[in-house]
């Protein structure tokens, strides 16, 4: 099927690959379909795109990549009515920020996005406890600006 | 809104299912207490709010923000 969006225009999209948010992006509209879009094969950033309104997009990347001890619980009520019977069946994606002025990539550890890999029904969590915030800076982003100062040190 | 006035230890109940006790009071700070099914989502207001307003902030990049992102993925070491 074809999707408008804003940003890349028509699209062709395969739709065994829609994602289902009955509940909605929080504080957004529910009943919403989303799809994935990879920006280059192997790399972590993706695009998540509505196909119901052409101008809502965002980057999502798999938080593990960058924290790897990184861990998100879903209640067994959320789980069962995603679908998730076990962690393996879910897919686990955070919203990045770019915010250019401040020169600072974070992403939104406290408000995970929970999809089901078995039918692509996922939803919005907010985790329990103080342990994550919705911006944390993206370690690598932080390492490259350290990185001329190491050198100089060696 | 309904505005109800309770002294600590005394509850409200919604619906059949959820009660809400005012545990204590000291100074303008207010401890409840709530039983509720596990399925009823019971979050703080303004961690929602937090969460709202990251997720906008994110939904306002431009298509262009991949192409700065994947400098910062090359040199990502494998998960």
């Amino acid at each position: 099927m074809i999707v408008e969006t804003s940003r890349f225009g028509r699209v062709e999209v395969d739709p065994c690959n829609v994602i289902e948010i009955p509940r909605g992006l929080i504080g957004f509209p529910p009943e919403q379909r989303f799809i994935l879009f990879e920006h280059k094969p192997g790399e972590p950033f993706r695009w998540l795109q509505s196909l119901d309104d052409p101008a809502l997009a965002l980057v999502v990347v798999d938080p593990h990549i960058f924290f790897p001890d990184y861990e998100a619980e879903i209640s067994e009520e959320e789980a069962r009515a995603l679908g998730i019977d076990d962690p393996g069946e879910a897919q686990i994606l955070t919203t990045v920020t770019v915010r250019r002025s401040m020169g600072q990539i974070t992403t939104n550890l406290l408000g995970p996005l929970v999809i089901s890999l078995r039918n692509g029904r996922g939803a919005q969590l907010v985790l329990d406890g103080d342990r994550y915030t919705t911006r944390h800076p993206l370690p690598m982003a932080a390492r490259r600006e350290e990185e001329p100062s190491l050198s100089s040190v060696a | 809104m309904l505005v109800l006035t309770r002294r600590a230890g005394q509850s409200i109940q919604i619906g059949e299912d959820v009660e809400i006790t005012v545990v204590e009071v000291r100074g303008d700070q207010v401890r409840l207490g709530i039983n509720a099914p596990r399925n009823v989502s019971i979050l703080r207001k303004e961690i929602l709010e937090e969460i709202h307003a990251e997720t906008r902030q994110a939904a306002e990049a431009d298509a262009d923000v991949l192409a700065e992102l994947s400098g910062i993925a090359g040199e990502t070491p494998g998960p």
